[in-house]
């Protein structure tokens, strides 16, 4: 298919005989909104980092089409880092110029650009440490946009964001696919919002359980994937249900 | 006073070497100190510095030139502790920690065994004055010049390198080359600083003026520029006030780098208390 953005094929990886994936296969299509949701330890962060190429010695195929922005697990915020917040976003610029290549004036128009985009323009000059979590959450987000990826990639970028900056974020998300019609794949423990947020959602505990239309996940799929843990899960779910629908 | 101290610096030759290599170690050591307090690895000055240690005692059993052998193994280690960390994935502190006392080991068993007379120890490990000359202050120079031009063309790359490694190399910065290139940086800058720092205080030369210039630097050129001008500051002091009471010059300036770092954290707080 023509819209698809990544193809992974039967992926494994594995430390001495611990398998951490076996066998995982799924599409990605443009303008496809994708949330990934597995218990701790099923392997999600190990999928990413085979998919934006920190991983080595993984068997099976991963063929990306198009440039991939990258939103990694826990940035340490190191807050009292002398580093302005376009200097960070500028990072994301630095493949595109490389060393000994300083940036120009068109490469800081862009990052006023990126910035603007996610909503912080206004912060461009403050120290990155002083910034609250969603907006620092914002600044990584304008830094994988920075190299124009086709595909974004965000492995729990929840995390340190309250619920109010969780939702906008999510918002901006959505937003920013139908704009740069991108594919996203996003990692979360937040089960809510990935069943409110994402069109499809894959569940992952070792092997692939389901990747399906959000609407359409069944509590069994839910269940062979998280097992022991199926019980907060289904609640969650439930109660996400009843707030929404009723 | 002043007007002694200055016709004294005009008169006596080892006295100008002195602080002429008293001010180009300090914006040596002072430019690198950033890096160093920014990426945590506030032990390699110690780590260097005992190296070098082991250096010159074998320098001095082999009747060799010591300087050139404190600077070998300064980079040997160097070279040892960007391996180990990056193929093992053991801590900076981890592998200097190791290695740190090994190079003092080496150095105090190769010191048993030189027979006759031995050079200053003492002033190796605490600094001493009379002992630059003035090609010490023209190697200084140069290392400095080499290690400003390094800085003003990797000012990126050293920034991004400092902040956040894993995705610096995502990015495409050039991590392995920035890593073995600062270590190497540091251990040189730590082998020239030992005539006038000692191998025991050139780690507060390392230290010290980056640690008070984090405290109010806005950005990282803000940052390496504020801990310059604390390190010359503290050394011309530095300087000045050892030539005055006759104190030895390392430790005073070690003191003064210090009263830098208290003047500075009660201004800052006075600030903040009035508006």
């Amino acid at each position: 298919m023509e819209s698809e953005i990544l193809c992974v094929e039967n992926l494994s990886y594995r430390i001495g005989s611990h398998w951490i994936l076996r066998d995982v296969s799924f599409n990605i299509s443009r303008r496809e909104f994708v949330g990934i949701i597995g218990p701790n330890g099923a392997g999600k962060t190990t999928l990413i980092k085979a998919i934006v190429g920190d991983l080595e010695d993984y068997s099976g195929k991963i063929v990306v089409s198009g440039k991939i922005g990258y939103l990694s697990q826990n940035p340490d915020r190191k807050r009292d880092f002398p580093i302005k917040v376009k200097e960070v976003a500028a990072m994301g610029l630095y493949g595109d110029r490389g060393i000994l290549r300083p940036f120009r004036k068109s490469d800081w128009i862009r990052v006023d650009d990126l910035l603007r985009t996610v909503g912080i323009l206004d912060l461009r000059d403050r120290k990155a440490g002083t910034l609250s979590g969603g907006e620092y959450q914002r600044l990584m987000l304008a830094r994988a946009l920075a190299s124009d990826p086709e595909l974004l990639i965000l492995d729990e970028p929840e995390a340190g964001v309250d619920e109010m900056g969780k939702a906008s974020f999510y918002r901006l998300l959505e937003s920013l696919k139908n704009e740069k019609s991108i594919g996203i794949l996003m990692v979360s423990h937040d089960i809510g919002m990935v069943f409110d947020a994402c069109d499809t959602v894959m569940c992952i505990n070792k092997t692939l359980h389901c990747h399906t239309d959000a609407d359409k996940i069944t509590a069994k799929e839910l269940q062979s994937a998280f097992s022991s843990d199926l019980d907060f899960f289904i609640r969650s779910r439930d109660h996400f249900e009843r707030e929404h629908h009723l | 006073m002043i007007q002694n101290f200055l016709s004294d610096i005009i008169s006596y030759s080892f006295l100008r070497n002195a602080i002429l290599a008293a001010v180009l170690v300090s914006a040596l050591t002072g430019i690198f100190s950033s890096v160093v307090v920014l990426r945590k690895i506030e032990f390699i000055g110690d780590g260097a510095a005992h190296a070098t240690f082991g250096g010159i005692a074998f320098g001095l059993l082999l009747g060799t030139d010591y300087i050139l052998m404190a600077a070998i193994t300064a980079v040997v280690f160097a070279v040892a502790v960007s391996y180990f960390t990056r193929k093992n994935k053991l801590s900076e502190s981890s592998v200097i920690g190791m290695l740190l006392p090994l190079s003092m080991s080496l150095g105090v068993i190769a010191l048993s065994f030189v027979r006759g007379y031995t050079p200053d120890v003492m002033g190796l490990f605490f600094g001493n004055i009379l002992m630059v000359t003035s090609d010490d202050v023209w190697m200084l120079l140069i290392a400095n010049v080499i290690a400003w031009v390094f800085f003003a063309v990797f000012y990126r790359e050293l920034l991004y390198y400092s902040y956040d490694e894993g995705m610096a190399k995502h990015y495409g910065v050039p991590i392995g080359f920035i890593h073995y290139a600062v270590l190497i940086g540091i251990s040189l800058s730590v082998v020239s600083s030992v005539k006038i720092a000692g191998i025991i205080l050139v780690t507060a030369f390392l230290v010290i003026p980056a640690v008070t210039s984090k405290t109010i630097a806005r950005s990282f050129r803000g940052m390496i520029l504020i801990s310059l001008g604390m390190a010359v500051v503290a050394s011309v002091m530095g300087i000045f006030v050892s030539y005055l009471l006759d104190m030895p010059p390392g430790p005073v300036i070690v003191v003064m780098l210090f009263m830098e770092f208290l003047i500075t954290i009660s201004l800052k707080a006075l600030i903040r208390v009035r508006f």
